[in-house]
């Protein structure tokens, strides 16, 4: 049985639209025009136990609206959604305990205290037990690396361990469902790699049902095997992020230095050349090609330095996103 | 049961510490609070030397500075502080989300942080009164049986509740208005002179006087002062309590109402 369940969930803000100027305020007092903005339309998918899906898409395109529906922050307009059995903005008790979400812009934590005492007082908030609640935080802040940082008032963490401790609040009642909006918004690399790390590990250790966004694209790739994607409250895609490289980064991109230069002839019979200036040359080779153009060209050019690399995420995404109008494709 | 009561003694406690930290804040707030009363003192000082009758409204000079020094300790002891501010910015700023997806009553969470922050103030206003007490000790006059000091005890807790209960319901207007601070300020105005804090209601003109008896202020302050002071015998007493009463379960069913309201927008348009 999916853990969660979403069908043609739909949400429609309607907001007044101002005229400019002194005199659109005055006619706005008696006659408003309206505009409704479909912020999700006719949202459907299920996940599965122990899934982390990501959620992929431009900034506004509905996915915060969509996990806020889900978390029950949010009414829908329309359409339906369980998380659990229980429909999210019930907001019944028994669901808010077997739930968490972060958002990476807002905290949850006592500002002027110690970490350690908002994470008691979610403690009781859940009734977790005592001995559990001492066991599970010290699983916690050891897997995090923040084990010496309990007692230090949460003003003065950095945003990296204030944003660890935000991660351990919402898991100290072991919740089986888990939405994740921007969990590493703002932090240095080092940082983001060890949450990173760390919710790939627990949640999979734990099973627990996750969503995730992310403006990271590294996040999502190294989190998400499926991700869905949204534009403009649509959904766009519903699969395994494979099929979005396979579809649409179906090339590899190949570097080349040579102090003699280059013949562009040959250069071109292998890919489309993307750059070419004196001693330096990027190529855009297809993949099956790739292996073969490689060999062709060591045996045959003076190189003194050569890479070869998978097209980033980020530009798939992007070309993904250029072309839907043309093609909304399903897996 | 238990665990229910243990969430919200937690929560008392934290609420103690937050506060502790902006601890000289409210000394230094308290100990400036007492410079009007001066100015007051040197008001009636003057309107009793030059009138011909040594009590104004039943109030002789001397238990008119007892007045304003009852003011003084019980708006330290009861009054709301910084509430409405905190109440407005959960909403405003979005920490009201993390609170909503909680197993969690947000008024019972709220009222429980009253409770602390009342705690820390008396307890950091202590000093200053202590001060001020010493100062103006031939004032005091402390001999009252101890049914009253009950009954004043009861009346204290009413507007405890009562000022908490306005409060909050002022507060919830930030679901609709962005800015509360005009709101908080007309109603603080209202308190401020209907609660008694310029003078004692009860040297107003009989008819305003009694009018002024239905509205919620009086409650807030004059009222715990008047039971002190045996301003009022059984029928009177008795009346006063049951409005007081009717005020809280007022203001109570109002913010519900406000509350339910106010969430289905919130949760309509996301915060």
């Amino acid at each position: 049985m999916a853990i969660i369940d979403v069908n043609n969930l739909t949400k429609v803000y309607r907001t007044y639209k101002k005229k400019p100027g002194l005199g659109g305020a005055l006619r706005g007092l008696v006659k408003r025009d309206y505009i409704s903005t479909r912020a999700a339309d006719s949202i459907s998918f299920s996940i599965q136990e122990g899934e982390l899906v990501g959620f992929l898409g431009p900034n506004g395109a509905g996915k915060t609206t969509v996990l806020k529906m889900l978390s029950g922050l949010l009414f829908p307009t329309s359409g339906s959604a369980t998380v659990l059995g229980h429909t999210p903005w019930k907001r019944e008790n028994a669901f808010k305990k077997h739930f968490a979400l972060i958002m990476g812009q807002k905290n949850a934590l006592w500002w002027d205290l110690p970490a350690e005492e908002s994470l008691d007082l979610s403690r009781v908030i859940y009734g977790v037990q005592e001995d559990v609640f001492r066991k599970r935080l010290d699983e916690l802040t050891q897997l995090l690396d923040v084990h010496d940082k309990l007692n230090v008032m949460v003003r003065e963490l950095s945003l990296g361990e204030r944003m660890k401790f935000e991660l351990i609040n919402a898991l100290i009642h072991s919740p089986k469902v888990l939405f994740l909006d921007e969990p590493t918004i703002g932090l240095d690399v080092t940082s983001q790699k060890k949450v990173r790390d760390f919710l790939k590990q627990y949640t999979k250790e734990k099973k627990i049902t996750s969503i995730l966004t992310s403006h990271y694209m590294q996040d999502i790739q190294e989190l998400c095997e499926r991700v869905i994607i949204i534009d403009h409250g649509q959904m766009m895609y519903d699969g395994k992020l494979a099929n979005v490289m396979a579809k649409f980064a179906d090339y590899k991109m190949i570097t080349l230095q040579c102090e003699g230069g280059f013949n562009r002839t040959q250069l071109e019979a292998y890919g489309e050349i993307v750059e070419l200036e004196h001693g330096r040359a990027r190529l855009k080779v297809s993949r099956e090609k790739a292996v073969g153009a490689c060999r062709d060209i060591l045996a045959t050019v003076a190189v003194s330095d050569f890479t070869i690399q998978e097209v980033p995420v980020e530009d798939v995404i992007r070309e993904f996103f250029a072309e839907k109008h043309r093609l909304i494709f399903t897996d | 049961m238990h665990a229910l009561v243990s969430k919200y003694v937690k929560i008392f406690q934290l609420g103690l510490q937050d506060t502790f930290v902006y601890r000289w804040n409210f000394f230094i707030r308290l100990f400036f609070a007492a410079i009007p009363l001066l100015g007051l003192v040197f008001y009636w000082r003057a309107i009793f030397d030059s009138g011909q009758t040594t009590t104004i409204g039943g109030y002789s000079y001397h238990g008119m500075v007892f007045y304003f020094l009852l003011t003084l300790f019980f708006e330290a002891m009861l009054s709301p502080v910084e509430d409405d501010w905190r109440i407005a910015a959960d909403i405003r700023e979005g920490t009201l989300n993390a609170l909503l997806l909680r197993p969690i009553n947000y008024r019972a969470y709220r009222f429980t942080l009253f409770l602390s922050y009342r705690v820390v103030y008396a307890i950091v206003a202590l000093f200053p009164i202590l001060i001020v007490a010493f100062f103006f000790r031939e004032y005091i006059d402390l001999s009252r049986s101890w049914e009253t000091y009950a009954l004043t005890v009861l009346a204290a807790i009413g507007a405890g509740i009562l000022g908490f209960m306005i409060t909050y319901t002022v507060a919830l207007f930030a679901f609709w208005i962005l800015e509360v601070s005009t709101l908080v300020f007309i109603v603080f105005s209202l308190e401020y002179f209907f609660s008694g804090h310029m003078f004692p209601l009860d040297i107003m003109p009989e008819w305003i006087y009694r009018i002024v008896q239905w509205t919620p202020f009086p409650y807030e302050l004059f009222f715990v002062i008047a039971v002190y002071n045996n301003k009022m015998n059984g029928t009177e007493l008795l009346k006063g309590f049951c409005i007081q009463l009717l005020w809280i379960v007022f203001f109570y069913l109002f913010s519900k109402w406000l509350w339910n309201r106010g969430i289905k927008k919130y949760t309509a348009v996301g915060g």
